[in-house]
């Protein structure tokens, strides 16, 4: 069952009457959506705005969603087009899809992930999620190290990741889940907050 | 749910049944769908995704409390499976009754009636006829035809509107026969 299937799944649940199951696809994909918005508008508290919007214009349209896309590409399009409507309701233009293309290619080369233009509370917030995560990654032995970087940053599935380990694909799912723990373990602590606060 | 399951869950990495079991257990168990959501979290700092407000989710999903449940049209291929034996043999049960409708009304227009408005027994009418009956018809007898039926016979070739071709004659000709006859 691959992550779009599982999209897939969640969609289903949700044309079926389940609110939770849209819940779940907002946790999921929430990051992302935010990533892409903020390459459009530069204002956090408006990025979010236009997130809110995007998210509830998804889930009045999902009755007519078939699956016949991902369900993340096709609320990119729904982001991307509410960001240009928001743009255009302010008098201001809207980037075209080349310019967010540069500025993400230029974002990666710089290795500048984190915006400027956030609140300082939201910089020191995601600073220290993101220093509390490598830490974690640091002190983890190098073969959970391995199968984890493998996993979340090249995308590989387990059997790939199993045949350039060169060990068992059960192996490669304990592997995983152990460096998932434990770097979960670190920052339980920090998100341990009301359930509506949660990240 | 025990968290291994989750980590592969989240990897797309479990079977579709077990893939069901685990969405229903994150969607049901709150510890279950925290460590989901945490998964995702680690995912996607990894990647370099700034964490989102922490009440983003919160704000959509309380925006949603408004908003009236959605409901997408059920396949209809669901219906056609539970359909019965009756259902499924229905159609065949209707033609074969069409069939057996038209062969009946074929044969009552054969079959003439019996003396009385009382309709005989196709074996016996034809039991009954006499030879001559039977026998091939004879030609039928030249009718004279008066001025103006003589001029619609000529004519008749050139009528508008005639959906079969000679039908109209025919009639027209039998029609004229029969009141010769009378």
């Amino acid at each position: 069952m691959s992550d779009r299937e599982i999209d897939q799944q969640l969609v289903e649940r949700v044309q079926r009457g389940d609110k939770q199951a849209f819940g779940l696809l907002v946790s999921k994909y929430q990051r992302k959506l935010v990533r892409l918005l903020s390459r459009m508008i530069r204002d956090p508290a408006e990025v979010e705005d236009v997130a809110q919007e995007a998210f509830i214009k998804a889930y009045r349209a999902l009755p007519n969603f078939r699956g016949e896309s991902a369900f993340y590409t096709w609320l990119y399009r729904i982001g991307v087009n509410t960001a240009k409507n928001h743009l255009v309701s302010q008098g201001r233009r809207a980037p075209t899809s080349t310019e967010i293309e540069a500025e993400e290619a230029e974002q990666y080369e710089s290795g500048e992930l984190l915006r400027d233009n956030d609140t300082p509370e939201r910089l020191m917030q995601t600073r220290q999620i993101g220093e509390t995560v490598n830490a974690a990654m640091q002190a983890l032995p190098e073969e959970l190290r391995t199968a984890i970087v493998l996993r979340e940053i090249e995308g590989l599935s387990y059997e790939e990741i199993a045949s350039l380990m060169d060990c068992p694909i059960g192996t490669v799912r304990s592997r995983i889940f152990r460096a998932r723990e434990a770097i979960a373990e670190r920052l339980r602590p920090m998100l341990d907050v009301a359930p509506d606060k949660r990240w | 749910m025990m968290n291994e399951r989750l980590s592969e869950w989240v990897d797309g990495e479990l079977e579709r049944d077990e893939g069901e079991r685990a969405a229903r257990a994150v969607l049901e168990q709150g510890a279950s769908r925290e460590t989901c959501e945490l998964y995702w979290l680690i995912g996607d700092v990894m990647r370099g995704h700034a964490a989102a407000s922490p009440d983003l989710g919160a704000r959509v999903m309380a925006a949603l409390e408004a908003e009236p449940t959605v409901l997408a049209p059920r396949p209809k291929k669901h219906q056609a499976a539970k359909t019965g034996a009756f259902d499924r043999w229905l159609p065949a049960a209707a033609a074969v009754a069409g069939v057996a409708v038209a062969a009946w009304m074929s044969f009552s227009l054969i079959v003439p009636a019996a003396p009385g408005g009382q309709e005989a027994p196709l074996a016996a009418t034809i039991a009954a006829r006499p030879a001559a009956a039977v026998a091939p018809e004879a030609a039928p007898t030249p009718v004279a035809l008066s001025g103006d039926q003589a001029y619609y016979m000529a004519h008749q070739a050139s009528a508008m509107g005639a959906p079969m071709v000679g039908v109209a004659q025919y009639i027209r000709t039998v029609g004229d026969e029969q009141a010769g006859n009378r």
